[in-house]
């Protein structure tokens, strides 16, 4: 069974122990959602998934193997990975970086990859900006091209492997409503499709609440409490994680799913 | 216009330019000789050409194809220390490698007045050590700052020891240093080319091939890393391969700046970041911009000639200080 699996996982950054004894896993097929404060661990988690930080006890596996056995590059042909704030202090143009998405598999031909980028930039709705210098798009449109990056690279690796993993640090955190809901659908999609494995770390309990699968709220370098949405997201679990008490209401339009509401 | 056929474009137009460039800087000097003399010259020299063709065999084309090998390779070498530093004011001379190659040179030149091979080999291990020391310095503090802040320290300790070298040199050599230390085409001959002509076309294969891992550093060295990229070998790679490309070309001519920073960030406002179309256009564009600041070198004060080190200096710094002016104010460096 393919995942992306963080056993009792534990990390430091800086000397400070910030992740203590954490376990969760991304499968192909479900939206998990990653919550908590600030300073509660969510990037440092999404970083030790991403290989980019070096864990010190536990394991993180990917497909069966440690990061470590896969190397950099395998690493990069089976997940894709979509920072906060991607800026580019040089006149790279949109296309070019969308392109990047196809760097770990040189197999693809040019013409291929040209194609990719066209279909990844009509998908997040910016083919417009397909020449125009990265550097010139606003915050949410420059974080839109990157979820076409991440998108092309997400499709390639499903070619090669069957499916693949995305990791997303607040990808809707510049974005107006509409392309809120237009990425997260997409990765509803992506997760539908059963060959891909979201994991997303969102500010916005409702948006969690409203399109993932399942949550992970962390704590203090610990998982306070995961499962399905209306599982967490209990005004108990929210006020030890937050420190402020929420009202927890049923969601008018989402019949099962929670809608919190702080003061 | 598909954005491709235009770089294309851009690229055969940068090399027809190279080519006029070339042409007016073969016929300009002190001994002017009719652009539309040459292809007789050269090919089917008449009576009274002898001097004019020994000029132009022996003279004139080994250093202008000496300032487009130079150009060339300080320009990719600059547009890759660019990506690797995510800085646009990145520069060899900036980070310590020409001034580490200059010390290496200069102790050659002073302990025994050697060949070209040998202070090639010792400017090369001389901007090796002051790279590889730049990077286990540098390595000390994450990110730029460091690298750049170690560069700085190396800068520092070359050019003290260059003024030891030059203390303990003779007149002779002190000349000799002098000239050098101000940047040079005029030491151009087709020994040295045999040697440097191949070996900076292969460096910069070496570095062109990378396109893809610099395009991927401009937009951060973590998603580099996301898209497969293992940062610590691309680092090393990167920095040895531009101390072998920039050593031999410093041993040559002396340090010459501001071609390595100044070419790859025009053609970047053109043609855009994209490596793979700027190293190329970059490798052009230092070619044209050294054959023809040796040209305005060779006829600015006839008879005598200014060494080509000054007016790229005269041209660089200046560009050099407006681009730091209208930089954005950004966080880190």
């Amino acid at each position: 069974m393919p995942a992306l699996r963080v056993e009792a996982v534990e990390a430091r950054r800086g000397g400070r122990r910030v992740l203590r004894d954490v376990s969760c896993v991304v499968e192909p097929g479900r939206l998990t959602a990653v919550l908590g404060a600030n300073g509660a661990g969510k990037s440092t988690l999404l970083a030790v998934m991403a290989g980019e930080l070096a864990y010190q006890g536990g394991r993180v596996l990917l497909d069966g193997e440690t990061l470590g056995a896969h190397g950099g590059l395998e690493q990069a042909r089976r997940r894709a990975v979509l920072p906060q704030q991607v800026s580019s202090g040089f006149p790279l143009p949109v296309g070019a970086v969308v392109g990047m998405g196809a760097y770990p598999f040189p197999e693809m031909s040019q013409a291929r990859v040209d194609d990719e980028v066209q279909l990844a930039l009509h998908e997040v709705d910016l083919l417009e900006a397909l020449l125009l210098p990265y550097d010139a798009l606003s915050g949410g449109e420059q974080q839109r091209v990157q979820f076409a990056r991440v998108w092309l690279q997400i499709r390639a690796a499903i070619r090669r492997n069957g499916h693949a993993y995305l990791l997303m640090d607040e990808p809707v955190s510049n974005l107006d409503p509409r392309h809120q809901q237009g990425l997260l659908r997409i990765a509803r999609e992506m997760a539908e499709s059963g060959q891909v494995g979201v994991m997303v770390i969102l500010h916005d309990l409702n948006l969690a609440a409203r399109w993932c699968d399942s949550l992970v709220l962390l704590g203090g370098g610990e998982v306070l409490s995961a499962g399905e949405p209306a599982k967490v997201l209990t005004p108990d679990s929210l006020a030890l994680a937050y420190g402020v008490r929420p009202a927890v209401l049923p969601h008018p339009r989402a019949p099962g799913r929670p809608l919190v509401l702080f003061d | 216009m598909n954005p491709r056929r235009r770089q294309r474009a851009a690229l055969l137009l940068l090399g027809v330019m190279l080519l006029i460039a070339m042409a007016f800087s073969v016929a300009g000097g002190a001994f002017p000789i009719e652009a539309a003399d040459l292809p007789r010259v050269l090919l089917r020299p008449a009576e009274g050409d002898e001097l004019a063709r020994q000029l132009l065999l022996e003279v004139r084309l080994p250093r202008i194809v000496l300032g487009v090998i130079l150009g060339a390779g300080l320009a990719i070498a600059g547009a890759a220390m660019q990506a690797l530093f995510r800085n646009p004011l990145a520069d060899p001379a900036l980070i310590g490698i020409s001034s580490g190659a200059a010390v290496g040179a200069v102790a050659a030149i002073v302990v025994g007045g050697a060949g070209f091979l040998v202070v090639a080999a010792t400017a090369f291990m001389g901007s090796l050590a002051a790279t590889w020391s730049g990077y286990l310095l540098g390595r000390r503090t994450p990110g730029t700052a460091g690298l750049l802040l170690a560069g700085i320290a190396i800068n520092a300790v070359c050019f003290s020891l260059i003024g030891l070298f030059s203390f303990l040199a003779n007149d002779a050599q002190l000349r000799s240093l002098t000239f050098w230390n101000l940047g040079s085409l005029g030491q151009g001959n087709w020994f040295i080319l045999a040697w440097l002509g191949p070996w900076t076309l292969i460096l910069s294969w070496l570095v062109y091939r990378r396109w893809r891992a610099l395009n991927a550093l401009l937009i951060g060295e973590r998603e580099a890393w996301h898209l497969g990229f293992s940062l610590t070998g691309l680092r090393r790679e990167l920095i040895v391969l531009v101390a072998l490309l920039v050593g031999p070309l410093v041993a040559a001519t002396g340090i010459i700046g501001f071609v390595g920073l100044v070419v790859p960030h025009v053609l970047r406002l053109l043609l855009g970041a994209d490596h793979r179309w700027l190293l190329p256009a970059s490798a052009l564009g230092g070619a044209i911009a050294l054959v023809l600041a040796d040209w305005v070198a060779r006829i600015i004060m006839v008879p005598s000639e200014l060494p080509v080190g000054i007016v790229t200096s005269l041209i660089g710094a200046p560009f050099f200080l407006w681009l730091i002016g209208r930089r954005p104010r950004r966080r880190g460096v």
